[in-house]
C-alpha cells in the first residue's frame, strides 16, 4: 500500500473518533502534517520511539482515545512500551507503517523483515494484532479496533520512497503543545483555569 | 470510597424496599468500613446533605433543592402517596421551623419510607412535633419505620428527640454534609480526579459561552433584585404574594448583618440577573443565607454555578471557608486543617424484630468506623503538592514509597513503566492533558531518559517532577553507583534542569521539596528534579534539605 493512502484511512479513523493522534518521528510527521494536520495532532520531532508511551499517558490520564502511528524503526526501538499498553488497556489504537527501511535516514533497511511485530505484540499482550495488506482490510481493522475496549496494534506494509518528501513541519514544539491543549480543553498556562 | 459506592449509595436509597435495606446493610457498611483519606478534612455544618443527594439524583437535573423536595414530598401523589392532611401538616412544621433560614430539610423516598432531615435552628419542640409527625405519616401509610438521616452526632437536641421516640442510631460517617475549609482553590481542586477537573473546567467554560456571569455585589443595593427572583421562585411552587414577607425578610438581613459582612452572588444572562445567593460571611466562615433562581433561566448548571464554584471564588478572594454540597466527592477532601464529625442516620422501626436489626447495624458501623489518622503517607503528601498522576521504575531506596502508590487507598494513579524513557513519555501524555506528573527513578535512570527529558519534555515545555533516588551521593556508594552519583549535580544542570534535595523518608522535608519543585515545573513548563538522598548517605551534610 502507498505510505500515505494509509496514513489517510488512518487519520481518517482517528477523526472520526475524536482521538488524539501522536506521530511517530522523521518522515511520518511531515507526512501526516502535509495530508491532515489538525491541533489534535502531536508532532514527535525527536525522542525516537516514544510516541506510543506519550499517546498511554495522554489516553491513560484522561480516558480520552489516543492513537500512535510510528515506523517499523521506531517501533523495533520502542518495544519496551508493548507491556506497558497491553498492561494498562486503555483506548489506544497502535498503527506502524512497516515499510523495512529507515527512510527519513536514507533507507538503510532495519530489522523488520526478519521480525513478526505483530506476534510480539499480540504477545506482550494486545487485544488484537493484525496486518492490513490493503485498503479496504485496513479499514476493517481500524473500524473494529474502534469497537474494541483495549489496546490494538495494526502493522501495514508501505512502499518506500513512492512520494517526495514533504517539507518540514513548521512549528515549534512549544506551539504543538500550546495548540493541542487548547483543541483538547486542558489548562495552557500554569495557574489552571478555574 | 469512589464515585461508583456513592452511586451505589443512591441507587439503593431510592430503589431498594425497606426490609432490604434494614435486612442487608451493604450500603451502610460501604459508608464506614472503607479507610478514609488520612486528613479528612470536614465539619458538618447541618443536614443539606440529604437533600442534595437528592437533587443530585435527579435525573432531570433541575438542581432545585426545593423544587425537588416539593416535587417528591407533595407534588406526585403517584410518586409519594401521602394523605393530603399529613402532607399539608409537615409542609406547615417545615415551613414554620426555621425563621431566617432557608429550610434545609427532608429526603423521602419510595420504598423507604420516611426520612427528613431537621432544620438547623430548630428547638426541641418542635423537633418533637416534627418527628411525631413523621411517624404517624408513615404509620398512615402501613410501612412505620422512619430514618433521619445526616443527624449531626454533636446535635444532642434532635438525637435526644429522637431516642425519646424510639429511634436508634446509625453510623454514617463518610456521608455528610461537609463544610469544606482549604488553603487555595487550586490546591482544592488539584485533589480532583484529572476527567473531574477538565469536566468542571468545560462547565464553567460552557457557562461563559452560554453567556452567564458571576460577581459580588452590594447587598443593600440589591434587594429589589433579590425580591424579585425570590418572587419568582416562590411562584414556581405555587406561592403567590411571598414578595411582602421577602422584602422584609432580606432587609432585616442587611440590617442585621450588613456592612461588608453579607456577600451576594448575582448570576446574570444578557444583564438580568437569573440567579442570587446571599451570603453571610462570619471570621472565615462563609454560610448560604439565601438562594433563589429564576425558573425561567434555570439551566443545569445554575446548580453548580450557585452551590459551587460562587463560593468556591467567594471562599478563595476571602480566604473563608466554604459550604461545599458536593456529595459524591467526598473522597477527594483531603484538605489540611480540618476535621471529620461523625454523623448517623437515627432510625425507627415498628417492630421489635427489625429494630434489633437496625441497632446491630449501628454497632457495626460505629465499630468500623473508629479510625485513628496515621501519620502522613509520601503518597498524601505527594499529591498534596498538586502532583496527579505517577510514573517510574522501582528502587530500593524508594521501595517505601512505591510500595503506597501500589497500595490500595492511595489518591494517586501511578503506572508501572518498563524504562526510563518510557515513564518520561507517559508523563508528558498526562502532562499534554494537563496533569502535572512524577516520575520516580533510580538516579541511573536519568541516563536512559536524557533524550526524553530534553528533546520532548524540555522542548515541548511539558511539566513534571523527576523523584531521584540519589545512588552514590558523595561518593559514598559501591563504584556503578559512584560513577553517576558523584557527577548527578553537574549533569542536571547541563541539562539545564533545576533541583532540589531531602532526605528520602523525611515527609516533612519531600512535602516542601515537592511544593516548590511542583511550582517551578508549572511556570518554567519542563522537567524538575527533587534528589531524594538515601539516609544512609546522608551523613553530616547539612545541606540536605
Amino acid at each position: 500500500m502507498r505510505r500515505d493512502d494509509a496514513l489517510r484511512a488512518v487519520l481518517a479513523e482517528a477523526r472520526r473518533a475524536g482521538a488524539a493522534v501522536f506521530a511517530g518521528n522523521g518522515l511520518l510527521c511531515r507526512a501526516i502534517h502535509a495530508l491532515a494536520d489538525r491541533p489534535g495532532v502531536f508532532y514527535m520531532y525527536g525522542s525516537m520511539s516514544l510516541s506510543p508511551s506519550i499517546a498511554l499517558g495522554y489516553t491513560l490520564h484522561t480516558g480520552r482515545t489516543a492513537v500512535a502511528v510510528e515506523g517499523d524503526g521506531n517501533a523495533l526501538m520502542g518495544l519496551s512500551a508493548l507491556p506497558l499498553a497491553a498492561a494498562a488497556s486503555p483506548a489506544f489504537l497502535h498503527v506502524v507503517l512497516d515499510n523495512g527501511v529507515y527512510e527519513s535516514t536514507g533507507g538503510q533497511p532495519s530489522a523488520s523483515a526478519r521480525v513478526d511485530l505483530c506476534r510480539i505484540a499480540a504477545a506482550a499482550g494486545y487485544r488484537s494484532a493484525a496486518t492490513a495488506t490493503d485498503r479496504e482490510a485496513l479499514t476493517r481493522l481500524l473500524r473494529e479496533a474502534r469497537a474494541r475496549h483495549g489496546p490494538s496494534y495494526v502493522r501495514v506494509p508501505v512502499a518506500v520512497g513512492d512520494a517526495p518528501p514533504p517539507p518540514r513541519v513548521p512549528l515549534h514544539p512549544r506551539e504543538i503543545t500550546r495548540r493541542f491543549r487548547a483543541a483538547a480543553g486542558y489548562r495552557t498556562d500554569d495557574g489552571g483555569e478555574l | 470510597m469512589r464515585a461508583d459506592v456513592a452511586d451505589g449509595f443512591r441507587e439503593e436509597l431510592w430503589y431498594a424496599p425497606p426490609d432490604r435495606v434494614y435486612a442487608d446493610p451493604r450500603w451502610l457498611r460501604a459508608g464506614v468500613t472503607r479507610p478514609g483519606p488520612a486528613p479528612l478534612t470536614v465539619r458538618v455544618s447541618d443536614a443539606v446533605g440529604a437533600v442534595t443527594a437528592l437533587a443530585y439524583a435527579d435525573r432531570e437535573g433541575s438542581g432545585s433543592e426545593a423544587y425537588n423536595l416539593r416535587r417528591l414530598l407533595l407534588g406526585d401523589p403517584a410518586v409519594f402517596p401521602w394523605t393530603a392532611a399529613g402532607a399539608a401538616r409537615l409542609d406547615e412544621l417545615i415551613k414554620g421551623g426555621a425563621p431566617g433560614l432557608v429550610p434545609h430539610l427532608t429526603v423521602t423516598l419510595p420504598g423507604y419510607d420516611v426520612g427528613v432531615t431537621a432544620t438547623p435552628q430548630a428547638g426541641p419542640a418542635h423537633l418533637r412535633a416534627l418527628v411525631d409527625a413523621l411517624v404517624e405519616i408513615a404509620g398512615r401509610r402501613g410501612g412505620g419505620t422512619c430514618a433521619l438521616l445526616y443527624v449531626p452526632r454533636t446535635d444532642t437536641t434532635l438525637t435526644g428527640v429522637l431516642h425519646a421516640a424510639g429511634f436508634a442510631p446509625v453510623a454514617l460517617t463518610s456521608r455528610a454534609m461537609l463544610r469544606v475549609e482549604w488553603d487555595d482553590l487550586d490546591g482544592y481542586v488539584a485533589r480532583f480526579p484529572a476527567n473531574r477537573r477538565h469536566r468542571l473546567r468545560g462547565e464553567l467554560r460552557r457557562l461563559a459561552g452560554a453567556g452567564v456571569t458571576s460577581a459580588l455585589a452590594d447587598p443593600a443595593a440589591e434587594v429589589a433584585t433579590m425580591v424579585r427572583l425570590r418572587g419568582a421562585h416562590l411562584r414556581k411552587f405555587g406561592r403567590t404574594g411571598g414578595e411582602a414577607g421577602e422584602q422584609r425578610r432580606i432587609e432585616d438581613l442587611v440590617r442585621q448583618y450588613g456592612g461588608g459582612r453579607l456577600a451576594l452572588i448575582l448570576t446574570g444572562r444578557g444583564g438580568n440577573a437569573t440567579s442570587c445567593s446571599l451570603y453571610l460571611r462570619t471570621g472565615t466562615t462563609v454560610t448560604v443565607l439565601l438562594a433563589a433562581t429564576d425558573p425561567r433561566a434555570e439551566a443545569p448548571f445554575s446548580h453548580y454555578e450557585n452551590t459551587f464554584y460562587a463560593p468556591a471564588r467567594l471562599g478563595l478572594t476571602r480566604r473563608g471557608d466554604v459550604v461545599d454540597y458536593g456529595i459524591s466527592h467526598l473522597e477527594h477532601k483531603t484538605i489540611r486543617g480540618c476535621e471529620a464529625l461523625p454523623l448517623d442516620a437515627w432510625v425507627r422501626c415498628a417492630d421489635e424484630a427489625s429494630m434489633a436489626a437496625v441497632r446491630r447495624i449501628g454497632e457495626l458501623s460505629m465499630t468500623h468506623s473508629i479510625e485513628a489518622p496515621g501519620p502522613p503517607r509520601q503518597v498524601d503528601v505527594i499529591a498534596r503538592a498538586g502532583i496527579d498522576f505517577v510514573t517510574g521504575v522501582p528502587d530500593s531506596e524508594l521501595a517505601a514509597l512505591f510500595g503506597e502508590l501500589v497500595a490500595a487507598g492511595s489518591p494517586l494513579r501511578y503506572v508501572a513503566a518498563t524504562r526510563e524513557d518510557n515513564a518520561v513519555a507517559l508523563a508528558a501524555g498526562a502532562a499534554l492533558a494537563g496533569a502535572t506528573p512524577l516520575v520516580v527513578l533510580k538516579s541511573m535512570g536519568l541516563g536512559n531518559a536524557i533524550d526524553a527529558l530534553t528533546s520532548l519534555a524540555a522542548v515541548y515545555e511539558l511539566p513534571m517532577v523527576l523523584y531521584l533516588s540519589w545512588a552514590g551521593h558523595a561518593g559514598r556508594d559501591v563504584p556503578h553507583h559512584n560513577a553517576l552519583g558523584e557527577v548527578l549535580e553537574p549533569v542536571l544542570a547541563a541539562l539545564r534542569i533545576p533541583y532540589t534535595r531531602q532526605v528520602i523518608g523525611r515527609t516533612d522535608e519531600l512535602a516542601e521539596a515537592m511544593r516548590r519543585a511542583v511550582t517551578t515545573a508549572r511556570s518554567r513548563g519542563g522537567p524538575v528534579a527533587v534528589l531524594g538522598v538515601p539516609a544512609a548517605l546522608a551523613g553530616g551534610d547539612a545541606d540536605a534539605a
